[in-house]
Parts: C-alpha cells; structure tokens; sequence
C-alpha cells in the first residue's frame, strides 16, 4: 500500500528536518578551543585577566528558590556594579524549590538550552548523575587563573567532597559543611517532667525514660506528641549509627565519637547490621507504647506540630544556633542535644553548589563572577539582603529591617546563594556567628570516604531498581510505624534480590581502586 | 504510472477538503512528527555535548535494551504489570458502562431543570485535582478519626485498618475512579445521543415499543460506533495509569503496594529526583508499542465484525 | 425544496419553546421510574458536590480551628482571612487570572477549529485520503518525542518561550478528538444531506459551515468544554515556558503549592533539615491553600452552564423534529 509507505517517508523527512532545524536553531554557535577558556590561555597561569581588556558578557544564573521580592531592583544595581569590577552583566532566573526546580533544569540542562551557571547538589539538580554525563565544566584547570580568591576561601577538604575522577564540576557553597544529627528539645516539658535533657545524647536507653516519663501529659493534651523523630538513618544519612554510607543502604563501619577508629573500609548493607536492628526495635516499642504521632498516615508537612508546640523530641540536622533562631521565631524555648560529633562527608559537603553549564560560551567569566560571588562581601550581600536604604538598613554594621513588612523585604533562599560567611549579621544575631561556624566546619570528625562517589554505570539498573524499594519502606520504618521484625527482613530481602551483592562488590572494587589512588 | 494519474486526478478534486486539514496536517507535522527522532534516546547511554541536544543523542553511545531492564529486573515487575493492565481494563469497561447509564438516566428524566443541576454537579469531581481527592479519601478512611470507622464503632463493628490491608484497595481505587470520572464522561455519550434521530424513537412507538426496547434496539445500536471508538482508542493506553490515583490516594503505603504498585508510580520511586531522563523514556516507549500493538489488533477484530466501526 | 434547506429551518426553530409532551407517549419514563432515576442521580450528585463545598468551608475557617477540629463541613469560625491574604498579598493572582482566561478562551476556540476541520474530511465518503491522514494522525497518539524534542521545537524552532503561545500551541489539536468528532458526524449527518447540498451547488466550505457545524453543536460544546478544562488546569507548560512573573497562569499558582507538599512527604527522609525547613516556611496556610482551589475551581465550573445550553439544546432539536 503506497499509503504506509508514505507514512515512512513522512517520519524520515521529519527526523532529517529536525536534525537541519535543530542544528539551524542554537544561538550561541560552539567557540573554538575546548571546555575552557582558551583565549586566555597564552598569560601567565595563575594571574587574574585585566578588566579593561575584557569584553561585556552577560551570565545567565538559574538559582533555586522563589524570586523574592524586588529581584529586579537588586538585580539593577548589582549589575551596575559587576559592570565594573568584571564587566558582567548577569541575568538572575529564580526557580521555587522542590519538583520544579529539578524537572526545569533537567529539561534546561539536557536539551543543551543556553546558561551559564545553575545551582546543583545532591538533592536538586542531581549534581552525581548530571556531572559524570558531561553537563558541567571541569574547573580545575581554571580555577588558579579566574577563581584565585575561590582556592582561598574554599579548602581542601571542601573542595574533595564534590571531586569526580580527580575533577571538579562545581564551587561549593560556603556554609555549614558537616551534618549532625541532634535532638531538638522542646525545654518546657523537660523542666515540667524534671528531666535532664542535656544526657539524652549519649544513651538511648535515656531517651526511652523520659519518653515515658513525659508521655504522662498525653493525659492533659491528647494532642500531645511525645517524639516526631528519631535520628535512625534513611537515604540521607544523618544518622547515629557507627556507620558511613556512600549509597544508601550501602556504606563501611566508621565510629566517628572514637577518633582512632581504624576503618575497614569494607562495604556492607547498613540495613542488616545489628546496630541497626536493634534500634529499629527500640523504636518500634515506642510507635507501641504510643510516643509518635499516633496519626501517622495524615498528612504531615512537619509545620504544624512546632507551631502548636504540643511535642517534646524530634530529629534535626544541624545547622549552626539554629536553636536561637527557631526559639525566637517559634515563641517558646527549644534546645538541642548532639547524638554525635559533626562530620564532613561527601553528602554534607555537596549540599549546595555552583556548576558552569558545558553550553556557557565564557566559562572563565561566569567562573570570575562565582570567585567575586564567594569573595566579595558587596555581591554576596547584594544577592542575599538587596539594596541597602531599600530593603533594608545598616545599623552599627548590622541588618535591620526597620518597619518594613514582610513584603517590603528581599528575601532569598539565603543559604543557598554563595559564601555565607560574607554576609552582615541580622541586629539580633550573636557577634560571634561566623566564629562559631568556622569552628563547627573546622573541628567535624572527618568521614574516611570523603570524596569518594561510585561510577553508577555498571550499577545503574540495579541502584533504580532499589531506589523505588528504598522509597517503599522508608518513610514508616523510621518512626515505627510497621513493624521492623517483619518488614525488615523483607525490605533487605528485596534490597537482595534486586542485585544488593552486585552492588556491593562493584563498590568494593571501586573503593579499593579509589583507596590506591589516595 | 496510472497510479500517479489517479493521485494527482484525487488531488486536484479534493483540494477544498484538502484545505480543511491543511492547518492539521502542518500541526501534527511540525509539532508531533519533528520531535519523533527522541524516541530513540530510549536506547542510548546519553551524555550531553555542548553542542546541544541532536549531536549529544547521535555521539551517545548505543546500549540495545539497558534502559528498559530496570522495569523488569525487579521481583516485582508481576505484579506491576497485572496491576496496571488490570486496572487499565476494568476502568475503562466500567467506566464506559456507568458514563453510559448515567447519560441513559439523564436522558430520560422528565425535569429539564432537574437534569441540568445534576449534570453541573456530578461533573465537579473532575476538577478536583488529586491531592485534594487524596485528602477526602482519607477523610472517610482514616484509622481513628475517619468518618467510616466511625460509623463501623457507633453501630458496634471493629474498625478497619483501610491503609494497612490492600484486599480493599482495588474497590478504593475503582470507586474514586468511577466517582470522578463518571460525570465528566456521560456528557460525551449526551452529547452523541442528543444527534440522533427522533423520528426513529416515533416509529418505535407506533410499533408499540416500550422504553426500555427503545433503549436497547435503537439507543444502544446507534451508540456502537463511539463505544468501539471509545475502546479501540482505550486500549492505547493500556499500559499508561494515573499516577495521582495510585501514588496520592493511597498515601504511598508500602504494605498497599500489590494492590496498587503500577508502572508509573513504580518509575517515578525508582527515579524520584535523579535527573534522568533515558528511563523514564524507555518506559514510555514500552508503552506506545504495547498499546500499539493492541490497538492494531482491535482494530482488526472490530473491522472484520463492522468495518464501518474501526478507527481506520 | 431540498433537504439541507429543509433543516436549516428545522435549525431556526430551535429558540421556540419546547413544546410539552403529552402524558404516556412512549417518549417519556413513567413517574415512579422517574422518581427512582432522581434519586439515583442525585445521590451521585451530591457524593460530588461534598468535597467541594468542604473545600469552601474550609477556605472561609480561622486557621485554628482546623488544626483544632480538623476538617468538617461546617465550621462555626468564620473567617475572610484566607481570601484577604490571597488578594492582598500581590497583584499576581489578577494577572494569573487573566492570562487563565486569555489562554483558555484562545486555546478552546483554535483547538475546535483544528480539530473540527481536521476530522471533516475524514468523516467524507468520497475523500481518497481519509485512511492516510487517519493513520497520519493516529500514528502520533501513539508515538512521541518526549518532553526534551517537544521543548526544543517549542524553544528553538518555534521561539515560543516567554510567550503566551507557548501555554496555547501545544493543546491546540486534539488527536483522540479527531476521531470522536468522525464518528459523531458519521452517526448524526447522514452523506444523503451533504450529496444534495451538493446538487444545489454548495461548495464544501459553505457545506462545513451551513451544515455540519450546526448539526454538530452538541459535539462541539463537549469537545469545548473538555478543551477548556484542559486548557484552564494545564500547568506543566508555564513550569518548562514560563519565566515570565506576567505570563503564569492561575493553576500554575495551585500547583506549586501542592507539588511542594507532596515533595516534602515523599523526601523527607532525604532532604536535611535546612532544605525542609525553607520549603515548609514557603508552604501557605491549610485555608489559603483552599481559598486558592476554590478561586481556581469556580470560574470553569461557573461557565459549564454555558457549554450545557448546547447538549440541552441537542435534545430539544430532537423533539422539536417529531
């Protein structure tokens, strides 16, 4: 029938026409000379271009978060001052977080659409799975030259958590860089129960005490909801188990409240080590004994339990006098109790970062922006608090919002944006924030598998396969909800079964690989 | 060379009509068929080039079938399949047999005033997007507080663990389905038998018809062309489940997961935030083929019963 | 006098009031069945009709009362502080609003001229491909691109990002209504009134446009109405095209919120406490968020009534013919 055969010819002339239009169609036809900036190369390395040499470029930004008020004021007056000190004009595209954020930049960065920098980490914009596949620029090369201040301000040990192969694809973003796990503490009810909350760390035979000692209200306030979580473990791994994982359930021994542990570097499943087991079981009894949110199934954004303040315990990552911040937004005192020392390890390190797209025509430049972005208090203050008299004032070198409504304000998704540490203190900040945060960052226990991440190409089909079981049980096998000596064994049975041997050998000869090379 | 006469004669004669799809058939070309060539991003290893999009896929390396195993190489692709298949089938047979009746009631009833209420109600499910249907759902079934529960405990029943047992899911899920839907769809099915010829239902009546033999020897004949549409096409989607259906509704429970673990919700755990855009591909494409496939096969059954009846 | 001619009378009586059946014709049920249809129907009705009116209830309640009683029908707290917030917070809502209306109005009425149009001649007996473009058509339901060559022909070849067009084109030819609308020509315009429209030297332009469209008036109004729908709830593309605070249509606005709380429930075994902490001080109140719903249910489900005139109207046709 010359009818079908029409209709093949039809596809074939819409592939070939796409190939012609597609090819047509991209704006920014590829420079000459490789990945990285090869205009430049004949300077001596190491020493930073002359501005009046450069030409205006414009940097497009794709940045997580949603567009705060008066973007585009700042914006305004950001780039008058870019244009001078490293003749950038840049282009600020906010993205709420969440779902969005990541399908946007996978179609962005996968149909290879024009950018120049885009915000990436290990849970949005997935930095391990799009670096290895070539999206990002290597910036190892380029760093002496355009990002001299980066070398400085960002070390070693940061730097090695998001390294791929002995290269980096992204400049981290300076903030809390080691994760721990505390218990947040909700003081009212430990003073009304007479209980010393400052030891809940170290045992949690403790913890199971003053559970039943503080359940006694639930009589008072039915509403009342003794611990919401419990540090256990799950996919991201801030966890009190003497254990370090590079994929979750996967990971080596490691005790980081002894520092003479001597790791083994032998990858086992986390999920059936005895530690585990046993606190799955403690836990368990307390879901039993009712110390959870006995709705477990409603449907819980986590919000309203601290704005009615009717709970006593909960898990909490870290991140520096949190406790201050949230005791005075929430009206009543809340204090923390580390289970652990904090750690670095490749998961807190690449919480938040910046990668220069594959696509950009100046890498070198967006490069020198990010070295300005993470070392220039005027940029970082510009992105994080806006216009100075319009957003907000200086008083005696602080924040102060003055009576500007909420609305009035700019206000971003702070932590992500760039070295932090450049930032004014809000007025009602302590003087010695930054301190603290340098000593937090400097004194964490360091994991022994920092900067390893496995090659997943291997593994790819096996790991996928887990992700959807590990998405299957997590979320009720925390808190206790399902009973960990039935659903246990059947959750490693299918981890088993879907190739959870495979995997773990294929991990072991790349750490053993990985360990040669260090 | 014939051929060529008779084409070029049919074209010059039919060119009006040809005119009328001349802004369809440039839609589908530009918009549907240049964007084809991603099908086969379902058997590369992709790796992006900075030279966009076209040249990453064709530098990319050939893997055959890699993409797809991960659908198959769990123990629980039985399942997943039967699930999805199943649940296709019954939605779609049911569905189209209560869109019918509930347009055959409307029909019939005397108020016009009555009729137009009920329709603009029983169709505002429909616009409920998931997340709230998840919410109501929950209302009712919820293990303390739920209304239904409630009502076991007040006429002295145990109450029922609805989020823990899967054997009541499929009758969950079949109901939210039928309830959203049902309105929404019994307007197409209105819509066709208001076309139809009176004059036929009067000769009925002269013969001394009743209602119901009116229903079943003039109604339901007419309607067999768009029900055998309505099918052939159905079957397309065999493969395909709504993902809000079988992820938000039932709270995403693993101990409800034989029950309503389908393709898509099990492709979205498994690749939930991770920036890959082959798999998902594989899985879509698995998907097309199989409903091809069966929609190649219908149309035949339903061409050899009634050509009239098939979709080409 | 020939029979399209005839018809089109027939067509003009239509705003005639309908005349009232007699009693036991044999056309209408008899009362008792009547009454149980009711009754049928108008359970199912109001099973409907409930969460909605929840929704509503819940939009107009103090935030502490839910979180006190939870969610009930009625709530005793009144409160306009939901719609306050969502009006006053910006102006978006306005414009989101707007660019739902334009997209919807322009969207409907390009998709029912594609779609009609494309579907005509494949409903013609005498029109030789038919069976070509057919399959031409239904080759494409089947098969496609994916999300990655569709954004390229969007973006790169089309230019269409930032642009109105870009929420529009994309649902502007519904394929599985192409062969819904053949069919329903096929089964309600008998081939006899187009062959002696023909004799009387129409051409088929005025044929489509004389004939067909008004005996197809009920299809159309469904297909209308299922375009508007889809056109009034589509999100997607404003996420990928968008990037435009002016161009964001008002489902874009619900879903955003919805989506970020089904992403904190399923990854919050993943995300640390920081990233959960943003997104959870981004989410609205329980009631703004249903304040948002309602505002975005009410106005497609308000001019359903007038898609509905046109069904209404089909019957009436029918009756008027006997």
């Amino acid at each position: 029938m010359y009818r079908n055969k029409w209709l093949i010819l039809l596809v074939i002339a819409a592939m070939v026409l796409a190939a012609a239009l597609t090819g047509c169609a991209k704006e920014n036809p590829p420079t000459s000379g490789g990945d990285t900036g090869g205009d430049a190369t004949d300077k001596p390395p190491g020493e930073p271009p002359k501005v009046e040499d450069l030409p205006m470029v414009d940097i497009i930004w794709y940045q997580i978060g949603e567009a705060p008020n008066g973007s585009d004021v700042m914006l305004e007056k950001l780039n008058e001052y870019l244009a001078e000190k490293i003749k950038v004009k840049l282009d600020l595209r906010w993205t709420e977080a969440g779902a969005n954020y990541n399908e946007k930049m996978n179609v962005i960065i996968n149909s290879g659409e024009y950018y120049d920098i885009c915000f990436t980490s290990n849970w949005a914009a997935y930095y391990f799975e799009l670096a290895p596949k070539g999206a990002f620029v290597a910036l190892n090369d380029m760093l002496p030259q355009y990002g001299p201040e980066l070398l400085k301000v960002i070390t070693e040990d940061i730097w090695e958590g998001s390294r791929i192969n002995g290269k980096n694809y992204a400049v981290p973003v300076l903030k809390d860089m080691a994760e721990l796990a505390v218990l947040n503490v909700n003081v009212k009810y430990a003073e009304k129960y007479g209980i010393d909350y400052k030891k809940l760390g170290d045992d949690i035979n403790l913890v199971t005490e003053a559970l039943e000692k503080v359940s006694a209200e639930i009589q008072e306030d039915p509403n009342f909801i003794p611990i919401i979580n419990y540090p256990v473990g799950g996919a991201h791994g801030q966890t009190a188990l003497p254990y370090q994982q590079i994929i979750w359930p996967f990971g080596v021994a490691w005790d980081c409240k002894d520092p003479n542990f001597k790791p083994d570097y032998k990858v086992v499943n986390i999920l059936e080590t005895p530690e585990l087991a046993e606190l799955l079981n403690i836990i368990r009894g307390w879901n039993e004994a009712g110390y959870y949110n006995r709705d477990l199934m409603a449907p819980d954004t986590g919000r309203d339990f601290y704005t009615d303040g009717n709970w006593f315990l909960d898990w909490y990552g870290y991140f520096p006098y949190h406790e201050y911040s949230q005791s005075l937004s929430l009206g009543y005192k809340v204090d923390v109790v580390p289970t652990t020392p904090q750690k670095k390890t490749t998961a807190s390190l690449t919480g938040a970062m910046h990668a220069i797209g594959v696509v950009s025509d100046h890498p070198e430049r967006a490069l020198m922006f990010l070295n300005l972005l993470n070392s220039d208090p005027v940029v970082r203050n510009f992105v994080g608090y806006g216009v100075e008299g319009v957003h907000y004032d200086l008083v005696d070198g602080k924040v102060s919002f003055g009576d500007r409504s909420p609305e009035e304000r700019y206000s971003p998704w702070q932590a992500m944006l760039g070295n932090n540490t450049l930032l004014y203190l809000l007025e009602n900040e302590p003087e010695d924030k930054w301190e603290f945060f340098h000593n937090y960052n400097n004194n964490a226990a360091i994991s022994p598998i920092l900067g390893f991440f496995p090659d997943r190409t291997n593994i790819d089909t096996e790991l996928t396969v887990m992700n959807s079981i590990i998405n299957e049980y997590e979320r009720y096998l925390w808190n206790g909800a399902i009973d960990p000596k039935v659903k246990l064994p059947e959750y490693i049975q299918k981890i088993k079964e879907a190739g959870g041997d495979k995997v773990i050998n294929e991990l072991q000869t790349q750490l053993d690989a990985w360990l040669q090379t260090r | 060379m014939t051929k060529k006469k008779k084409f070029k004669e049919n074209f010059l004669r039919n060119i009006p009509l040809l005119l009328m799809a001349l802004p369809g058939i440039v839609y589908i070309f530009v918009l549907r068929y240049i964007p084809i060539y991603g099908i086969i991003i379902a058997f590369k290893d992709f790796r992006i080039h900075k030279n966009g999009f076209l040249y990453s896929l064709m530098t990319s390396k050939w893997v055959g079938f890699k993409n797809f195993e991960f659908l198959f190489k769990t123990q629980d692709a039985k399942i997943i399949f039967r699930n999805t298949i199943g649940y296709s089938l019954l939605f779609l047979f049911l569905g189209m047999i209560f869109q019918i009746i509930v347009a055959l009631l409307l029909l019939e009833m005397t108020n016009r005033r009555t009729v137009k209420v009920y329709q603009t109600l029983i169709i505002f499910p429909h616009f409920l997007s998931m997340v709230i249907v998840a919410f109501f759902v929950y209302v009712f079934l919820a293990p303390n507080e739920g209304v239904i529960n409630n009502m076991l405990m007040a006429m002295g029943f145990q109450k029922i663990e609805w989020y823990m047992e899967p054997k009541y899911w499929p009758y969950i899920l079949t109901i939210v389905t039928l309830w959203k839907g049902t309105g929404y769809g019994s307007i197409m099915y209105l819509a066709t038998i208001t076309g139809f010829d009176q004059e036929l239902y009067e000769a009925a009546v002269i013969d001394g018809a009743t209602k119901w033999q009116q229903t079943t020897n003039i109604t339901l004949p007419l309607l067999k062309p768009i029900i055998s549409i309505m099918l052939i096409l159905g079957l397309s989607n065999v493969l395909g489940a709504d993902f809000g259906l079988f992820y938000q509704v039932p709270r995403n429970i693993p101990m409800l997961n034989p029950a309503t673990n389908v393709i898509p919700t099990f492709v979205y755990r498994a690749l939930m935030n991770m920036g890959n855009i082959v798999m998902p591909a594989a899985a879509g494409l698995l998907q097309s083929v199989a409903g091809f496939i069966l929609i190649i096969v219908a149309n035949t059954v339903v061409r050899m019963i009634n050509p009239e009846n098939s979709l080409f | 006098m020939s029979l399209y001619k005839l018809d089109n009378k027939l067509l003009d009586t239509v705003a005639l009031p309908r005349r009232r059946r007699r009693k036991n014709d044999g056309l209408t049920i008899k009362p008792l069945t009547n009454v149980i249809f009711n009754i049928l129907v108008g359970a199912f009705a109001i099973s409907a009709i409930i969460p909605f009116l929840m929704v509503v209830s819940i939009s107009f309640t103090e935030e502490s009362a839910i979180s006190k009683y939870g969610y009930r029908l009625f709530h005793t707290d009144f409160s306009l502080k939901a719609y306050e917030y969502v009006f006053s917070a910006s102006d978006q809502i306005y414009r989101s609003f707007f660019v739902s209306v334009v997209v919807t109005v322009l969207g409907t009425i390009l998709c029912l001229f594609m779609t009609s149009s494309y579907a005509y001649p494949l409903y013609r007996r005498t029109f030789p491909f038919k069976k070509f473009l057919s399959l031409y058509n239904f080759f494409t339901m089947m098969f496609s691109g994916g999300l990655v060559p569709t954004y390229l022909v969007m973006t790169q070849l089309l230019h269409l990002k930032n642009t109105i067009w870009a929420l529009i084109i994309g649902g502007a030819l519904n394929s599985f209504w192409v062969f819904i609308m053949r069919t329903f020509y096929s089964t309600t315009i008998p081939e006899s009134l187009i062959d002696s429209a023909m004799i009387d030297g129409c051409t088929e332009f005025k044929i489509y446009y004389k004939i067909v469209l008004p005996i197809s008036l009920p299809a159309l109004a469904t297909l209308g109405l299922f375009t508007a729908v889809g056109y009034w709830n589509s999100w997607f593309e404003a996420l990928l095209y968008i990037e435009k605070a002016e161009l964001v249509p008002l489902q874009y606005m619900l879903m955003q919120i919805e989506r970020n709380i089904q992403y904190l429930i399923d990854n919050a075994h993943t995300l640390d406490t920081q990233q959960l902490e943003y997104m959870r001080a981004n989410l609205p109140a329980q009631s703004v968020r249903n304040a948002i719903t309602v505002i975005v249910v009410l106005p497609i489900a308000l001019s359903y009534p007038f898609f509905q005139k046109y069904f209404i109207r089909g019957i009436t046709i029918g009756a008027v013919k006997g």
